[in-house]
């Protein structure tokens, strides 16, 4: 059955993105702000920042292309719809966790959580990304972006896989 | 066609993804939401007995992005000004856990400060570097270490030894590119640069003056600042920072703010993430409207008038409950983090009793940024 080519170079893309990422939370934003900064030595910690308000919401297009691609390596979606379907999966997580920064949204889930889920490690770490982090609609419309972006590269290469294989067209391509 | 190891194995893509989702979930949401405590005020917290401090000059897009401080200072119709930059100056503090009082105990030999006479009126660019530990005895100055204040051209090395002078009076001996100027207590040493001395020794004083000022600037702000946050802010919003009023001390206020008997001032809170708390990546801010801080030991005293801003407050507590970093940094809504000082002006007042006066006798104005960080060794 044909699918999508696991190509080495999509993780390498993803991981490169991903760092940049990091980078950027590095450069630009406060180290005490950013839990996975706060995991780090301190002797790691970032000397100096750069102030770049254009480069806010960078990251969130940067991270939700990197795990489309980390996952569409892994998973090898076959057609269209399974692509497509993996991309809205992603910008859905992504924008959920965004409305959750909205301060109403970010006390309601506090306020219905059980005491029981307040102890979970991940639970009191997402508890702190809801209250401190701060709602911003360019994050959702760089997060598209990157969503975008990721499905032109995979739709490409999955196109370059039916052009190569014409056989697989109609098995595979819907129309 | 090139396959992934393993992932031709159908039943593993599933948990291999779930890895990967678990792996974008853990990294939206640890993308925020860092050491703060999570309370209307900044609680009190254990302190370690040593903490670095680092002093470092940051870009400030109001001071042209230079990077430093630009401080100008006129005494008798004669203005000098110069951009120091903290290119690191690194310090260590300790801490009695039990008063959490802490004092200067060393500057590092990674310090380093550039100096850029912008004025032409002092002598040349120059650097200062700490070459030997700098050790200080509570409250007093250093008893050991050694600076080096460096020119390419000009008047080439001066090095400042701390040592004992005669009499077993503590002090320096400078050295001009290796030779001896002599041994000068710390009082001469603070005089230098007003006499008519050789340059070295007036680029001695400058430099061990440029080191106490960054230190006492990274004091009279940051270090203030973390006492007035413990108060419930986020609620109230500001909080007033008591002034002298002159005719307490029994003197008038000096011209041109004679009509200030008693100036005023105000630490407030910016809460940059809108969360209704104090939290990392906050800011903070003083305004001084012509405030007195009156010495009742010494008629010299200060005044000060205008704004620091204290951006992007960096706070980590650790699991015990204890401070491993504090201080302002990184960066928060597109702002540089740091202590800038915009266009603020330290008056040195002198009162003269007897004659019921005060008068100032120099002002120095300061423009530009500084990160200011204690973290643990």
């Amino acid at each position: 059955m044909g699918h999508l080519r696991p190509h080495r170079r999509l993780p390498w893309t993803a991981l490169l993105a991903l760092c940049a990422g990091v980078a950027l939370y590095l450069l630009t934003r406060n180290p005490a702000s950013v839990y996975f900064i706060t995991l780090l030595p301190q002797s790691l910690w970032p000397d100096g920042a750069i102030s770049c308000t254009a480069c806010g919401s960078l990251p969130s297009l940067l991270h939700v292309y990197a795990f489309i691609l980390i996952s569409a390596y892994v998973l090898q979606p076959v057609t269209e719809r399974q692509l497509a379907s993996l991309c809205l999966g992603w910008f859905s997580i992504e924008t959920l966790f965004e409305i959750g920064q909205i301060e109403t949204v970010a006390i309601l889930i506090q306020l219905h959580l059980p005491a029981w889920a307040e102890q979970l490690p991940l639970v009191s770490i997402m508890d702190d990304f809801l209250l401190h982090g701060t709602f911003d609609p360019l994050d959702i419309l760089f997060t598209a972006l990157g969503t975008l972006a990721a499905y032109a590269l995979l739709i490409g290469r999955l196109s370059g896989e039916m052009k190569d294989d014409p056989s697989k067209r109609h098995k595979q391509l819907p129309g | 066609m090139t396959q992934a190891k393993g992932t031709n194995n159908y039943p593993v893509r599933p948990a291999l993804f779930l890895l990967v989702l678990l792996a974008g979930v853990f990294t939206i949401i640890g993308s925020g939401g860092g050491g703060g405590d999570g309370n209307g005020s900044i609680d009190s917290y254990g302190l370690l007995p040593f903490y670095d401090l680092r002093i470092t000059g940051v870009d400030d897009p109001l001071d042209g992005w230079d990077t430093g401080l630009t401080v100008a200072f006129t005494e008798d119709s004669t203005t000098h000004e110069m951009r120091i930059d903290p290119q690191s100056l690194v310090g260590g503090f300790s801490c009695n856990t039990s008063t959490e009082e802490c004092e200067l105990a060393s500057l590092e030999v990674t310090t380093h400060v550039a100096v850029h006479d912008l004025s032409a009126s002092l002598f040349g660019d120059f650097q200062i570097n700490i070459t030997d530990q700098l050790l200080f005895v509570i409250d007093e100055a250093p008893a050991d270490g050694t600076l080096q204040i460096v020119q390419d051209t000009g008047f080439g090395t001066v090095t400042v030894d701390v040592t004992s002078c005669p009499g077993e009076l503590a002090g320096v001996e400078i050295l001009d590119n290796g030779a001896s100027r002599g041994c000068f207590t710390w009082s001469q040493l603070d005089e230098l640069l007003d006499s008519s001395s050789e340059v070295s020794e007036q680029v001695a004083g400058l430099a061990y003056g440029i080191l106490e000022y960054l230190l006492e600037l990274s004091d009279i702000t940051a270090l203030t600042s973390f006492d007035l946050m413990d108060q419930d802010l986020a609620s109230v919003g500001n909080v007033a920072v008591p002034c002298d009023s002159f005719s307490s001390a029994g003197v008038s206020p000096p011209p041109p703010f004679s009509a200030w008997d008693l100036g005023n001032a105000l630490f407030h809170f910016v809460d940059e993430d809108a969360d209704l708390e104090q939290s990392p990546g906050d800011s903070y801010g003083f305004m001084f409207n012509v405030c007195w801080l009156n010495d009742p030991s010494d008629d010299m005293d200060e005044l000060y008038n205008g704004v620091i801003d204290l951006i992007s407050l960096t706070e980590v507590v650790d699991g015990s409950d204890t401070l491993i970093r504090i201080g302002y940094e990184g960066s928060t809504n597109g702002k540089t983090g740091g202590v800038f000082f915009d266009y603020f002006v330290i008056y040195e007042t002198e009162s003269d009793t007897l004659m019921s006066t005060s008068s100032i006798t120099s002002q120095t104005v300061l423009n530009g940024g500084i990160s200011v960080v204690f973290s643990a060794p």
